[in-house]
């Protein structure tokens, strides 16, 4: 195991979370024996497919996040050796799907907030486009048993 | 439907350099193996690991990664495959239906080839099993060509559908972008892909840069080779131009991420861009090596430092040098495991030291390393990995 620094705790934990129709859910939250990535500076767009993960204390600062690049999937990829180069996309987006992060045991923090981009884009196809500023897209404990809001409090995706 | 149709057995590491919190992991699961069918998952998985450990950076990288094969075993053979598709199409060969763990269907969202899994259940699976993973595959057993990516890249037994998994793991185990200059086609008749917008993708091989001074693979750009190498003369459509470069020319090469205009890719082809194609692009490889030598620790230390490349050739021939006389055994190999354990404490200091000392490293590289290892390239040439033998994940390795 590679040993930790001050800023980068030795253990992690996986949190994995499940979206469909209804919203996100934290479904899993498994420790892990290495440490949790560099944390990523605050991005200053997303696009539809990205989501933010954030560590929040009970005084709701931020202590860690992770930019998390197509997490949300808004199309498919479609193999098809029939295809000129085999590949193609469609804007059909899948019916569910799951994303996870790794972050840093910190005692200091309570809660994962989950940011994305406001609304997809409506044009088919064109969901990828970097636009708007994120907003808050789900909120879940991080330690069962907590006090915090109930899980699955993430919005439509 | 799902976890009551079928069992998972356990993990077996088949690839094992060393513990998970130091390595990159690669974990391979199967669905639609019965348990009289377990020989066959492993044959795929054999498969699949030969082909990966072919490929470069795989190939340098290799004894910084694990592979560990996850054994479910379903209830019926195979994967949900219907008569009938709302894109028209017909099974390969007899429609299907299968009661599998992991529930893998053909025809999603009305594509025949669009194979998917229950990606929530197979990383919930995963996370029990091997907890440090960082890829996941599933391959399902069934011979429709098809596949899907997500956190989880699918791909089915079919001749030729690992590439799918390989180019998904690019994807979602690598950051790495679509190349092709096409969203639905390039003969798809579509009119929304002909110019890029106006925002660098966050991805390492695409740009909107046509600078060669700012251009983020700019160093792995030769100073003879022209920016823009291709240019697309027809917005409104593919670019159908011959390669006028080397297959590994890095430059700048109009046509990518799903438009014909305005994004550039790093080479002619890469495995990002058309199934089949049997290289990653540099630019490609380089950010793969980037990834797992963010979780893999270099074995390594001081020639890794020395020549700022875990990945460099000269590295990769010391580390299996080293690996070969440990695996031969005898008073040599116990006394390389020796000096490799003693090297593994004071070799990360000793690393630090030559990382901060430029003349001390470079003066290490050119009197002791690079006489070395030339006298070994003559004795030896470029060494393969050392095979390893499979144990179960959480073995000692």
């Amino acid at each position: 195991m590679g040993p930790g620094t001050p800023d980068r705790p030795a253990r992690a934990t996986r949190l994995t979370f499940a979206y469909d129709a209804s919203g996100i859910r934290l479904i899993d939250r498994q420790p892990i024996s290495r440490p949790a990535p560099p944390a990523d500076e605050a991005p200053a767009q997303l696009t539809a497919s990205d989501i933010v993960a954030e560590l929040r204390t009970a005084a709701d600062a931020a202590t860690y996040r992770r930019v998390l690049p197509q997490a949300i999937r808004r199309d498919v990829e479609v193999f098809d050796p029939a295809l000129p180069g085999g590949v193609r996309r469609d804007p059909s987006p899948p019916a569910a799907g799951v994303f996870t992060v790794i972050v840093p045991e910190d005692p200091a923090a309570d809660e994962v907030v989950l940011l994305g981009r406001e609304e997809p884009a409506d044009v088919p196809g064109m969901a990828d486009e970097a636009g708007a500023r994120p907003v808050e897209v789900g909120r879940f404990r991080l330690r069962e048993g907590g006090q915090a809001p109930p899980e699955g409090t993430g919005g439509n995706v | 439907m799902g976890t009551s149709d079928g069992t998972v057995v356990g993990a077996t590491k088949v690839v094992d350099h060393g513990a998970d919190a130091d390595r990159w992991n690669l974990v391979v699961v199967g669905d639609g193996y019965r348990s009289d069918q377990q020989a066959d998952f492993e044959s795929a998985v054999t498969s699949l690991t030969s082909t990966l450990q072919g490929i470069a950076p795989f190939d340098a990288a290799w004894e910084r990664i694990n592979v560990h094969r996850l054994d479910v075993h379903s209830d019926e053979t195979g994967a949900d495959n219907p008569a009938t598709c709302a894109d028209g199409s017909s099974p390969a060969g007899a429609a299907t239906s299968a009661r599998t763990y992991f529930d893998a269907s053909f025809c999603n969202n009305g594509i025949r080839r669009l194979l998917v899994v229950d990606a929530a259940l197979v990383v919930t699976t995963v996370n029990a099993e091997v907890p440090e993973w960082d890829g996941i595959l599933v391959v399902v057993n069934h011979t429709e060509y098809g596949g899907s990516g997500g956190t989880v890249a699918v791909y089915s037994t079919a001749p030729s559908a690992v590439d799918i998994a390989i180019h998904e793991m690019g994807h979602s185990a690598f950051g790495l972008a679509d190349e092709y200059e096409y969203y639905a086609g390039c003969n798809s008749g579509e009119t929304d892909r002909n110019n890029h917008p106006a925002t660098e993708p966050s991805e390492p091989n695409v740009t909107i840069v046509s600078d060669r001074a700012t251009l983020k693979w700019r160093h792995l750009v030769d100073s003879a080779t022209d920016v823009p190498t291709t240019e697309n003369g027809d917005c409104t459509r593919c670019d159908t131009q011959a390669n006028p470069a080397s297959a590994t020319t890095i430059g700048l090469f109009e046509g990518a991420h799903y438009y014909h205009c305005d994004a550039y890719r790093p080479a002619f082809d890469c495995r990002m861009r058309t199934m089949g194609q049997a290289l990653f692009c540099a630019v490609c490889q380089e950010a793969i090596k980037k990834k797992i030598g963010a979780v893999a620790k270099p074995a390594c230390f001081v020639a890794s430092a020395v020549y700022g490349d875990p990945f460099h050739r000269d590295v990769v021939l010391l580390r299996r040098w080293r690996d070969r006389v440990i695996a031969r055994g005898g008073a040599g190999g116990t006394a390389m495991r020796l000096a490799a354990g003693t090297y593994a404490r004071l070799g990360p200091r000793a690393a630090q030291y030559a990382a901060t000392h430029p003349r001390v490293g470079r003066a290490l590289r050119r009197r002791a390393l690079v006489p070395l290892v030339a006298a070994l390239r003559r004795r030896t040439g470029d060494l393969p990995p050392v095979a390893v033998t499979a144990q179960r994940s959480g073995e000692k390795s």
